[in-house]
């Protein structure tokens, strides 16, 4: 298994947002940069007995073993492929350290947080919930997610998943 | 997990492998060996030849199993208890944790306290079998 590391080298104004962006759910989505410690390229996964299809399994690295959350999945979604080019953003939410599997990962993005502009009534899979605002960039539009709180609600929905 | 590593027994149900305490298995049977209560498919999966059954200790039942692939003694280092996110996650209680075998994370399975799981709701456990609630 190997990874990458995002340094962060962009200059950031007090007014701006530091976001991590990443490809999923169809879109693209960020949360708050500092909650991500790395990027790693996934090898095998081990599955768990009894897991939510949003847990696809755990993988082992740096003598740590860390779960992998499929956020598609969590609302219904078809997964995320799992292939030897699949990465994951290793992001600790809350008291959780998960590895969130993603379609495409951008990395680091500035958004002046004066852009934000509330988050939608509607987004796929109810995902809704879960967004703080959106916000357009040179690439186009990203909505903003409260991570910590996906994460929590993840756990709380595990029967139902 | 805390302790000396009990010694660990690798079995394989399908495409995975998984280790449980080698001492909550009584014996290993062919398949078929004897009428008993015997676990086809459980949340490990289902057998795809289910060679042996793992007659699992005071519980009067036996898990179908493809292969077994011996004991192991691992290293305290390698035994690893589930991420945290996970163990929130799960729906069976049988997974107690992780063993790193040659680095992949490994599954472990309290036997009693699958076959315990899977048994129908309002059942008795056998004389002398330990509760594993």
């Amino acid at each position: 298994m190997s990874e990458g590391r995002d340094e962060p080298d962009i200059p950031s104004g007090a007014s701006d947002a530091q976001l991590f962006c990443l490809r999923l759910l169809g879109g693209r989505y960020a949360f708050e940069a500092s909650l991500v410690a790395e990027v790693v390229r996934l090898g095998p996964l081990t599955r768990l007995p009894a897991a939510p299809p949003f847990l696809p399994g755990v993988f082992s690295h740096r003598g740590e073993i860390l779960a992998v959350l499929d956020v598609n999945q969590l609302f219904g979604m078809r997964p995320l492929p799992l292939g030897a080019a699949a990465r994951a953003a290793v992001v600790r939410a809350g008291p959780w350290k998960v590895a969130v599997l993603a379609e495409a990962i951008e990395g680091l993005v500035e958004i002046d947080r004066a852009a934000l502009q509330p988050p939608p009534a509607e987004a796929p899979g109810g995902a809704a919930e879960f967004l703080t605002g959106v916000a357009r960039d040179r690439r186009g539009e990203l909505a903003v997610l409260d991570l910590p709180r996906l994460v929590d609600a993840a756990r709380a929905r595990r029967i139902a998943a | 997990m805390t302790g000396a590593p009990p010694p660990l027994l690798i079995f394989q149900v399908g495409p995975s492998r998984f280790a449980a305490d080698a001492a909550d298995v009584e014996r290993i049977d062919p398949a078929r060996a004897g009428p008993r209560d015997l676990v086809e498919a459980s949340c490990l999966g289902a057998p795809s030849a289910a060679r042996c059954e793992l007659v699992v200790r005071g519980a009067a039942s036996a898990l179908a199993v493809d292969l077994v692939l011996g004991i192991r003694e691992p290293a305290p280092d390698d035994l690893r208890a589930l991420p945290e996110l996970a163990a929130a996650c799960l729906a069976s209680s049988a997974v107690r944790g992780l063993v790193l075998l040659d680095g992949t994370p490994t599954p472990v399975i309290d036997l009693p306290t699958l076959v315990c799981e899977l048994r129908p709701a309002g059942s008795a456990p056998e004389p002398g079998e330990p509760h594993h609630a």
